[in-house]
């Protein structure tokens, strides 16, 4: 029975608002780019289907609302995550500075088991902006990402395609390789005692 | 069909473990196209009812249709979160107008009261002043008073004129 199924990758997108999330994720699965600003409301997601050393997996990639406003009140689809991509415009300081603070978010919404070794990526985006306009340099992002535990960084352009690919490869293969250690890991400790106290087990007919 | 975090039951499912010879039974009773498809580990398996019963419960939770009720849920709750947002900063805004509104009216009120009582007394004024014309000066009183009732006056022109410089303290007041 198990053999038909699909391993189902779940990655949560998470950043600051306007920083590019729902770009990315349309760039990587429908490769597409629009200039028009919409805010995501709530959240959204869409599933691409992908091969991974030979094996078919589905990415189920989850778009957040980076607008506090537009933010869902519950953080359901947070749980059950398999890789959590943490998203920043390389011209905008504070939506670097914020990255650490989506980290924590979501590591207490989603309830993780182990948090030390559960897979993030940071993804730079915009690079494809002048120079002159860019307050985050590489090797900036790159010591912040070694700080928070030598955390993948990709610099990237939803607009112009750059580095799209590779960095979801690694978020997809970081995914993998997670829901493969819960599928080993996960133990049913507790069962439910369907016994209730003082609960009159004799039949009253 | 996807997989998801599979857990292994708490309890042993071995013990409804329908026996190895009636799995037998059931496949010599399967069609030839369905003996195909299953592979040699199938047709030794015994069936699991809790297996079954645990992928069916995961199959059913991690269905397409159940993110997407997710997708809707957080949708819905964004956007109620947006509107509500919207509707404190208009309270916000209706209630800081109010007080502005509640101070110029306070405002209107005291000009008012200093308007009525400056009235009454250039009233009172006006009135010392023409008895003491009256009564000290009767034939000048008498000269300038018939001066004005036979003054020819235009009332159209007045009243006109009076309209204009009207208007002109709405628009500045509403400006």
């Amino acid at each position: 029975m198990s053999s038909k199924k699909k391993t189902l990758l779940k990655v949560i997108i998470l950043g600051d608002s306007g920083v590019g999330k729902t770009s990315l994720m349309q760039q990587f699965v429908n490769g597409k780019f629009s200039n028009q600003y919409k805010a995501t409301i709530g959240a959204d997601f869409l599933t691409k289907e992908l091969t991974i050393d030979d094996k078919s997996v589905t990415m189920q990639l989850w778009d957040t609302a980076g607008q506090e406003r537009f933010q869902s009140l519950g953080v359901a689809f947070y749980r059950g995550a398999d890789c959590c991509v943490l998203v920043y415009d390389v011209t905008n300081q504070k939506s670097f500075e914020n990255i650490s603070l989506w980290k924590d978010e979501f590591l207490i919404q989603a309830n993780v088991k182990n948090p030390e070794n559960f897979p993030f990526v940071i993804i730079g985006n915009k690079v494809d902006v002048d120079e002159n306009k860019k307050v985050i340099n590489n090797k900036k992002a790159q010591q912040f990402a070694n700080n928070l535990g030598n955390l993948p960084l990709f610099q990237t352009s939803a607009k112009e395609a750059v580095n799209i690919d590779q960095a979801f490869d690694v978020i997809a293969r970081n995914a993998l390789q997670q829901e493969e250690n819960d599928e080993f890991n996960d133990e049913f400790n507790d069962a439910i005692n369907i016994q209730l106290d003082g609960e009159n087990n004799n039949c009253a007919c | 069909m996807t997989t998801r975090h599979r857990r292994q039951p708490s309890i042993n499912s071995q013990t409804f473990a329908v026996p190895e010879t009636e799995v037998s039974d059931v496949e010599e009773m399967s069609t030839d196209s369905y003996q195909d498809s299953i592979d040699e580990d199938h047709e030794t398996r015994e069936f699991d009812p809790v297996e079954y019963l645990n992928d069916s419960l995961e199959n059913a939770l991690t269905s397409m249709e159940m993110n997407r009720s997710m997708v809707i849920q957080a949708q819905t709750s964004g956007a109620l979160k947006g509107k509500e947002l919207e509707l404190i900063q208009l309270q916000q805004e209706a209630e800081e107008r109010l007080l502005q509104f509640q101070k110029r009216f306070k405002d209107g009120l005291k000009t008012l009261r200093q308007v009525v009582k400056d009235l009454k007394w250039t009233q009172q004024h006006v009135s010392g002043i023409r008895k003491h014309l009256e009564t000290n000066h009767p034939i000048e009183y008498s000269q300038s008073r018939d001066k004005i009732l036979s003054r020819n006056i235009n009332i159209d022109e007045i009243t006109k004129k009076n309209d204009d410089d009207d208007d002109n303290d709405d628009a500045k007041i509403y400006i």
